[in-house]
């Protein structure tokens, strides 16, 4: 009984295994599905590989869909960090939604939430 | 549109790497044997025909590199083909990124080839040996520049560039081999059509020269071949348990195939070239014969790279482990078995030297295949001491970096669906565990450190026996990743509190987080590494000298202070629910009980140890503090055993 329930698994486990292409969110700040006390100026994303800025971009939404951001824009510097400006931020929850293209010509995309005040 | 970039990313590899060949193969081996050619009519012909070759590759190379870049022009897009060329994405495209620039030096170096392959006689190749350099030098550019829009353009770290000087290389051996195949062969087929005793030592001196250049290029492969192996699959679960390495693996065996025929031509076949005999004339088509087989092999090489490039490396993807045991490796670390372990891998050395010597020394040939065998049959009794369980997912990576979130989150999920038989704190003692049947773990015990993330990922998602149902029904993945991270900080906070009651020194992992200071600045813990450092849970009703820092709001969360152990630095603070979390399960309760407790960080960023008002001796004495902070100063923290937790990708 318990082989043929993981042989059933197999390919629920294999499925899922992520499908990863090429550049992956490393962390960010505010910190994936993190709570912060105070609004952040910003959003820093930090990707495991260099960006090609001409086709990496980011937004920030609230809750109701608005976007609450002033633009994204690779740090010159520092080609794996991009970073989002944003409008002064209520309490309340936001999503990042961010679609890059990696030097080695692969997009990907993601997003994550964090939360304002308490 | 991924099967047809991996048939375009294919068709490119082979034209450039067949048109690169020709300039090599002209440059070390034609040249030089066909200027001692006698039959000028018949070598006009090759030449002719190494020309063709030459425009054909050439146009073919162009065609494929334009619909390579189309393919990702549109991906990137995400645009229809109508809408790629009306808007203004292919320059974009080609001016601002790295692949477009490649292309366009790439476009650049296709120009100067085709100025050389105009400039090529069909009486005497190019008129002298240096133009001949040039353009082999411009085709092996443009082979190697292929780099460029591989892997290794991607890896940031700081062996980035090496990685990508090995690729150039690997790329332009592999050209120098697979592409100058081709031309050797046509050279092999008009030294047969002329025959005579002239033209076979031509065909011998062709091959010899080949095959040296081979052995250039067999041993550059092998170099960068490693080296690219190690950057992108890294690890042996790595190489047979995901797609990429597996793949790497058909290429290993492709490659060996290639080697293998190259030492028959060399070793068998060139000797019976060198003269004239009834042999030769059966060598040099078995010779041309295996040219083409090894252009074949090379071909289906160039195949599996089409399709690497277009996958994640394997160093980004989960491996799949496929045996039900792997190597243990805490063998050597168990004082008892490291003897015994040490005496199994001599035993299996001895075994593959003996096996390896039969090979080689005839004459004691049966001696050493018995004695290998008989060592064997005593190793595999034994192998058994160096291997451990394993499961499909035993190397799996966390994906979650250990985050603040991950754990708290795991803290809930745990409470709901394992604390009823493992207990609230995991010792294995909850109220369903009686009747169980294996009883359930006790997840704080030391044997947790014992486990791969992968492990315990498999039993949380598979169950073990009847006892424990399998949770990837009602869990999905990153929920039970969160599981194992509380478990880890669990367990962690059950040493952390033993170590603190009998004296003992513990270096536990902190997650992230990070810290707003007075002067506007916002600290990570990353940045507060170099000192020891004081973490104080600080509410309106604690008694410790941060107090201040909870604000007037009586009902608030503790505020987590953070400054550094000595001197009177500022302090700085933060409201985080997550942290809170982490810091209450070291504790071994809830948030709502952890006001007042405190921590101490050591200088490489380990979790040392903890206080709370009621234990002894009492870190509100500052001298007590003092000599605690000392201690730590001056021992090392002795990091719990490694998890593979390793770094979210």
């Amino acid at each position: 009984m318990r082989k043929i329930t993981a042989i059933a698994l197999l390919p629920v486990l294999f499925g899922t295994v992520p499908a990863h292409a090429h550049a992956f969110l490393d962390r960010a700040e505010p910190r994936v599905g993190s709570s912060v006390g105070t609004a952040p100026r910003q959003v820093s994303l930090w990707f495991t590989q260099n960006l090609e800025p001409a086709f990496s971009g980011a937004q920030v939404l609230d809750s109701a869909g608005a976007r609450v951001d002033l633009g994204a824009r690779v740090d010159p510097a520092n080609r794996s960090l991009m970073r989002v400006s944003l409008k002064p931020l209520r309490p309340g929850s936001y999503k990042v939604y961010w679609r890059v293209l990696s030097v080695d010509t692969h997009t990907t995309e993601g997003s994550f939430s964090f939360h304002v005040g308490q | 549109m991924g099967d047809l970039l991996i048939a375009v990313r294919a068709v490119h590899f082979a034209s450039t790497a067949m048109l690169a060949g020709l300039f090599l193969f002209v440059l070390f081996v034609g040249g030089p044997v066909l200027l001692r050619a006698s039959s000028g009519a018949a070598v006009a012909a090759f030449r002719t025909r190494l020309l063709a070759v030459g425009w054909a590759n050439l146009a073919v190379s162009l065609a494929s590199g334009a619909g390579w870049l189309a393919l990702v022009g549109l991906e990137i897009g995400g645009h229809s083909s109508a809408e790629l060329i009306s808007t203004n994405l292919l320059p974009i495209l080609l001016v601002d990124t790295r692949f477009g620039n490649d292309w366009l030096v790439r476009w650049g170096l296709s120009a100067l080839l085709a100025v050389s392959l105009l400039r090529f006689h069909r009486e005497h190749s190019w008129r002298s040996r240096r133009e001949s350099w040039v353009a082999a030098l411009l085709a092996a550019c443009l082979m190697g520049s292929l780099a460029w829009a591989g892997h290794g353009s991607s890896d940031t770290a700081d062996w980035g560039s090496v990685h990508l000087a090995g690729d150039a290389l690997h790329l332009v051996a592999a050209s120098t081999w697979i592409g100058a195949l081709p031309p050797f062969a046509l050279l092999l087929a008009s030294a047969h059509r002329i025959g005579g005793e002239h033209s076979m030592a031509m065909a011998a001196e062709a091959t010899l020269r080949f095959s040296r250049l081979g052995i250039v290029a067999v041993s550059t492969l092998l170099v960068t071949g490693i080296l690219n192996t190690l950057f992108l699959v890294g690890s042996l679960p790595g190489l047979v348990g995901t797609t990429y390495g597996r793949l790497i693996l058909v290429k290993i065996v492709l490659f060996g195939a290639m080697v293998s025929i190259a030492v028959v031509n060399r070793f068998q076949l060139l000797p019976q070239l060198s003269d004239i005999k009834p042999t030769s004339g059966p060598a040099l088509s078995r010779l041309r014969r295996n040219a083409w087989i090894e252009t074949g092999l090379g071909f289906m090489v160039l195949a599996v790279v089409g399709a690497l490039g277009t996958m994640p490396p394997a160093t980004h993807a989960q491996a799949w482990w496929p045996f039900p045991w792997r190597l243990n490796p805490e063998i050597f670390e168990q004082p008892g078995q490291r003897l015994a372990a040490a005496g199994t891998v001599a035993m299996i050395a001895a075994a593959a030297l003996a096996i390896a010597g039969a090979l080689y020394l005839r004459r004691w040939r049966w001696p050493m295949i018995a004695a290998g065998a008989v060592l064997l049959v005593w190793v595999g009794s034994r192998v058994s001491l160096l291997m451990t369980d394993a499961y499909p997912t035993s190397f799996f990576l966390s994906p979650t970096g250990y985050s603040a979130h991950s754990i708290a989150t795991g803290r809930q999920l745990f409470a709901d669906h394992c604390a009823s038989c493992h207990g609230a704190e995991g010792r294995g003692d909850g109220p369903a565990a009686a009747n169980l049947r294996p009883p359930p773990a006790d997840l704080t015990a030391e044997h947790i450190y014992s486990h791969s993330d992968g492990d315990l990922f498999w039993w949380i998602s598979n169950g073990i026996g009847e006892a424990m149902p399998p949770f990837a029904i009602v869990l999905d993945e990153t929920a039970r990743w969160n599981l194992i991270d509380f478990i880890h900080a669990n367990a962690d906070g059950r040493r952390l509190v033993e170590a603190m009651e009998q004296g003992t020194t513990v270096g536990l992992p902190l997650p992230e987080f990070s810290v707003d200071c007075p002067d506007g600045r916002t600290v990570s813990a990353g940045e507060l590494r170099g000192q020891v450092i004081q973490i104080l849970l600080a509410g309106t009703r604690s008694s410790s000298a941060a107090a201040e820092f909870a604000g007037p709001d009586e009902h608030r969360e503790p505020a987590i202070v953070v400054r550094s152990a000595v001197g009177n630095s500022p302090s700085c603070s933060v409201q985080d629910r997550d942290l809170l979390e982490v810091f209450a399960v070291y504790r071994g309760t809830t948030p709502d009980k952890i006001e007042g407790t405190e921590f101490l960080v050591d200088a490489s960023g380990w979790l040392r140890a903890i206080w709370w008002a009621g234990l002894t001796p009492d870190w509100n004495d500052p001298a007590v503090l003092a000599r605690e902070i000392t201690k730590i100063r001056r021992t090392p923290g002795q990091p719990r055993p490694a998890t593979t937790h390793v770094h979210a990708h």
